[in-house]
């Protein structure tokens, strides 16, 4: 897994795209296609926190564990800074 | 032969012994009766863990059967992420509804119906009722990716494509 990319200001243009699918030099128009509703979304959802990750290197239809730590850590940094604290948990609604 | 006898029932002992250790568990598990899968022309069979510390689940990961979506549920790091977490983790079979349109169409009752179905479900069967409205980390696989994008309404919380995985922790409506 290389080069986890978070997005900033730019995460709307096309620089964001290039940067995201530039590791194999011809991916920009296999990726681009499916990335276009992350970006309509985050048109729309400016606020939206927002990542992407390129795990160059592997096929489709495996993973890493690398790749599934980074799942990991990324939903406990969700759950984190968006959920109750647990010791408030019986005291909380959604 | 005698050699030949021993190396096989060494291998199947050894795969014995393996086996067990890649296998996951899964505590629970329910058709979801608002569901027929096109595919098996059946209702999908829903499967629940929850970590065996948990007193109060946090929120709930939630996979439909693709590709990709079992192995990560059941791979021992994540396993032990969501123990820290205190999370629960959803994985059907087959999928409930590839797209998540919530209104309902010729082949779905709509997302909203079937999805409630199956965590109502499960949230009794388990006995964890918070279940039912703990907040939900939709994870999705390639052309199940679609599913965490639409599942709403609800507030969005965070959106997260990673190659072609999104998940999505939200707060449940």
């Amino acid at each position: 897994m290389v080069d986890p990319i978070q997005t900033g200001s730019d995460r709307r243009t096309g620089a964001h795209h290039r940067r995201c699918t530039g590791a194999d030099g011809d991916g920009g128009i296999r990726l681009g296609r499916p990335l276009a509703p992350a970006f309509a979304y985050v048109d729309k959802h400016p606020k939206t926190p927002f990542s992407l990750l390129a795990d160059a290197g592997r096929g489709h239809f495996d993973f890493s564990d690398a790749m599934v730590r980074y799942l990991g850590l990324y939903i406990r940094k969700a759950a984190q800074y968006r959920l109750p604290n647990p010791s408030n948990q019986s005291i909380q609604s959604y | 032969m005698y050699s030949r006898a021993l190396r096989i029932g060494w291998l199947l002992v050894g795969l014995c012994v393996a086996w067990p250790a890649h296998a996951q568990v899964w505590q629970w598990s329910t058709s979801v009766p608002t569901v027929v899968s096109s595919e098996t022309k059946d209702h999908p069979q829903a499967f629940l863990w929850i970590p065996d510390n948990c007193r109060y689940v946090r929120g709930v990961v939630v996979g439909q059967h693709n590709m990709l979506e079992e192995g990560i549920f059941e791979h021992p790091d994540f396993r032990n992420t969501m123990r820290e977490l205190g999370f629960a983790i959803v994985w059907v079979t087959p999928m409930i509804n590839q797209t998540f349109d919530w209104n309902s169409t010729a082949t779905t009752k709509g997302a909203d119906i079937e999805f409630r179905d199956m965590m109502n479900r499960l949230a009794d069967l388990s006995g964890y009722s918070e279940l039912a409205i703990a907040p939900v980390v939709p994870l999705g696989h390639s052309a199940l990716a679609s599913y965490p994008w639409n599942l709403r309404p609800g507030t969005l919380a965070v959106r997260w494509p990673s190659s072609r995985f999104t998940a999505t922790p939200r707060k449940r409506s």
